[in-house]
């Protein structure tokens, strides 16, 4: 009945395994010499380095790639992953290293290109966790429970808090690299790791398993205690809310804003829509401009995924459709049922 | 025919409703009436022979109809499936005769809506299906319906529905899922059956087949849009008032099939003139204006009435299948997707009527302005500057349901169709 939405499922699975697993299957037969590994200098702490007691002590294992594209790839994935590791922890690291920039530029260049490519997108087909989620929101339809239904003002609300945890964490990992506050590396190094579901939630799926708790001091204490509150919020939040979480997720943030201007476009042709709001019912970020808007054709907005519910929801030929540099890629249309 | 029930929520049972005295005979006029709309229209040459089918149920609807306690509908804005998954079977009263109009002249002032009027009159006369509904779902959707439940309550139990007065389901959502809640609650009383969630998954798939198949119907008639009139197209949306969501949609699938068959020979009746067709509905039998239209060489090719199109087109798209997640399906479907002038905001008519007359290169638009329905009348001034901008011209024809003024009606069309044919050559 919903065809994209099928096909859907199946990149995001075959995403999640790639990503997952890929470092059992491709570890050292993938971006030899293209891309230089970034590497902690001396006296700095790196994930490697920490103490294995520590919350963001990962597993040894290298990654397949040294990449670090957008969605949620992650350091702490079993076996190392396909690519290192998402945005936030890649610019954390190096903040807090202080690398030049210059060795950083080629992998900050492919993050901004792929991020341009395909906006969200990533979000909504690629991040693990973001399949995880669609796992937990099945899971919830199976039991034929209805949702939890957000107010616009809270999506708003989630999105300022999402500032609230990058800017801070930049902060941090900045501070921290400075000699005055480097004695504090080894309880704030990657702050945001500590606490993102991510870390917790990547090695279940694998043989290893991460340290999920740290209790030597205060500070550890908090983190410790913060992740497990994040990690609940996280399991309830896509449990009920469908893609409520992901206006939270700094990684989606940083995504966000190539969401607007980027190639790939959610048109709507304004004439053919009678705002029935069926896309708006079907959005699982619980976005309404597309019912609601009347006179833009082109409607990417920062919240939109582009996961294509709605093109799929809109009853109307040609109402709703993805365009690719101005080519369509996929348009809506009337699914019988009989 | 008169009922007295105890107070029900919706009315009080304090006062009395005036009396109403059917004339004798009135039920055998109705017939007369309809068989002889009937005949000015079946006898075109070409006509499919899957329409008969559509005649039948639209002259006989009670050997059509499902097995059921049933439960009257006016108005396009009462989810059949919630009926449906009460165990009832929704009929829809709206009507356009005479006959039952000149019944409900007892009571209701000349100055009434003449559907409100005819399809009251059909109600308290007995017309129809009205004497076998055991209730009626009466959404209060203009001043008219507004105050008729109060009327008819003494004739038949009433759940009215209240109709927000946006249809912006960001505001409205809320208030319209709970009158759609009390709905189906009022109806699980009369029935005895809850509208559960796998009866109404039930009636939602079920249903679902409608528009189905008019889709099909609509696909097919894309390559031959003559094959079919308006008034052809307006008989399938009649029959659907009452007949079996699924008889129907068979029916019509039989149609989309012959008149694909049709289009492949070459269009039939190729030369008429394509207009589209909005404003108020042309409730069976009062369909002077399709006949007029055909008779000078016209054909309505689409159209925004909650008689014909509107009633059929839109789909209940259901995300989330637990219960609540598809009443509000429902009520999207029944509320968001309408196009009534009962809202505040009618951009999304004038693009449907816009959009049409391009889709289906209309060589114009015509209204339906009932007379006495200001909603419609006053929704008229603007489209019609609307469609002045758009360079599509527009007519609009303000008549009410007796034959008076066929001919005023005439000579206003032909003169429309003239200057449609005059700026086609300038060009």
């Amino acid at each position: 009945m919903r065809p994209i939405g099928t096909v859907r499922w199946v990149v995001q699975i075959l995403a999640f395994c790639l990503i997952i697993y890929g470092g059992y299957v491709f570890r050292g037969s993938l971006g030899k010499g293209i891309l230089r590994p970034l590497e902690a200098p001396d006296g700095s702490y790196s994930t490697t380095r920490l103490p294995r007691s520590s919350i963001a002590w990962a597993p040894g294992d290298k990654p397949a790639m040294d990449f670090y594209p957008p969605g949620g790839a992650c350091r702490f994935n079993p076996g190392g992953g396909l690519f290192k590791a998402c945005i936030i922890h890649m610019v954390s690291e190096n903040l807090t290293w202080q690398t030049p920039l210059k060795y950083l530029t080629v992998y900050l260049f492919l993050f901004v290109l792929l991020a341009f490519l395909v906006g969200r997108a990533w979000c909504g087909w690629v991040c693990p966790l973001g399949t995880m989620g669609d796992l937990l929101n099945a899971l919830r339809r199976r039991f034929y429970v209805d949702r939890v239904n957000f107010s616009q003002g809270f999506r708003k609300t989630l999105r300022i808090c999402s500032y609230a945890i990058l800017l801070p964490t930049l902060a941090v990992s900045a501070a921290i690299g400075t000699p005055t506050f480097s004695p504090y590396q080894c309880y704030l190094f990657l702050p945001y790791c500590q606490i993102c579901p991510g870390r917790l939630l990547c090695p279940l799926f694998g043989g290893r398993s991460s340290t999920v708790a740290d209790f030597t001091n205060g500070v550890t204490s908090f983190f410790t205690i913060a992740s497990w509150i994040v990690l609940g919020l996280f399991v309830a939040a896509f449990f009920l809310g469908r893609r409520i979480w992901c206006h939270l997720c700094p990684i989606g943030l940083v995504t966000s804003w190539f969401n607007r201007g980027c190639p790939t476009e959610l048109r709507k042709d304004p004439l053919k829509c009678n705002q029935c709001a069926a896309c708006s019912d079907a959005c699982p970020m619980g976005l309404d401009h597309v019912a609601r808007e009347k006179e833009a054709t082109v409607l990417n907005d920062a919240g939109c995924i582009l996961c294509l519910r709605c093109v799929d929801a809109c009853p109307r030929e040609d109402c709703l459709s993805l365009t690719f540099a101005g080519k369509r890629l996929l348009r809506s249309k009337y699914e019988a049922t009989h | 025919m008169r009922r007295s029930g105890p107070n029900d929520g919706d009315f009080s049972g304090r006062y009395r409703a005036p009396r109403v005295l059917v004339p004798p005979g009135v039920a055998e006029e109705e017939q007369k009436l309809q068989e002889s709309v009937l005949r000015s229209f079946g006898s075109r040459a070409g006509r499919p022979a899957g329409l008969e089918r559509f005649e039948q149920m639209v002259l006989r609807p009670s050997d059509f109809v499902g097995d059921g306690p049933l439960v009257g509908t006016f108005c396009n804005f009462v989810p059949e499936e919630i009926v449906e998954a009460a165990g009832a079977v929704p009929v829809r009263l709206c009507t356009g005769s005479i006959v039952a109009q000149s019944i409900a002249e007892q009571v209701l002032p000349r100055d009434a809506c003449p559907v409100a009027r005819a399809s009251f009159g059909a109600v308290v006369g007995g017309l129809g299906m009205a004497p076998h509904v055991k209730a009626l779902v009466l959404p209060a959707a203009c001043d008219a319906k507004r105050r008729l439940g109060e009327l008819l309550r003494d004739h038949v139990p009433v759940i009215a529905l209240s109709i927000p007065g946006r249809s912006d389901h960001r505001t409205e959502l809320g208030y319209w899922l709970s009158e759609l809640g009390r709905l189906a609650q009022k109806l699980a009383e009369i029935t005895g059956r809850t509208p559960t969630r796998a009866r109404l998954r039930d009636a939602i798939m079920r249903r679902r087949a409608v528009q189905d198949a008019f889709r099909e119907l609509e696909r097919a008639r894309r390559d031959s849009p003559h094959v079919l009139t308006g008034s052809d197209l307006a008989m399938v949306a009649a029959a659907s008032f009452h007949a079996d969501p699924l008889r129907w949609a068979d029916a019509c699938g039989q149609l989309a099939a012959e008149v694909r068959e049709a289009g492949r020979d070459g269009p039939l009746t190729d030369g008429a003139i394509p207009l589209v067709m909005t404003g108020a509905p042309l409730l069976w039998p009062a369909w002077k204006l399709y006949r007029v239209i055909e008779e000078v060489g016209a054909s309505v090719v689409a159209d925004t009435l909650c008689s014909a199109t509107q009633r059929l087109y839109d789909p209940v798209q259901v995300d989330d299948w637990s219960r609540s997640g598809m009443m509000r399906a429902l009520a999207l479907r029944y509320f968001s997707a309408s196009l009534c002038p009962c809202f505040v905001d009618s951009t999304a008519h004038a693009d449907r009527v816009i959009e049409l007359a391009r889709e289906w290169q209309a060589a114009g638009v015509v209204a339906h302005n009932l007379r006495l329905c200001q909603l419609f009348q006053i929704q008229s001034a603007r489209l019609r500057h609307i469609l002045r901008d758009e360079g599509i011209p527009f007519l609009a024809i303000d008549t009410e349901l007796g034959p008076e003024d066929v001919e005023q009606i005439r000579v206003r069309v032909e003169a429309f169709l003239e200057m449609v044919k005059e700026q086609g050559r300038t060009q």
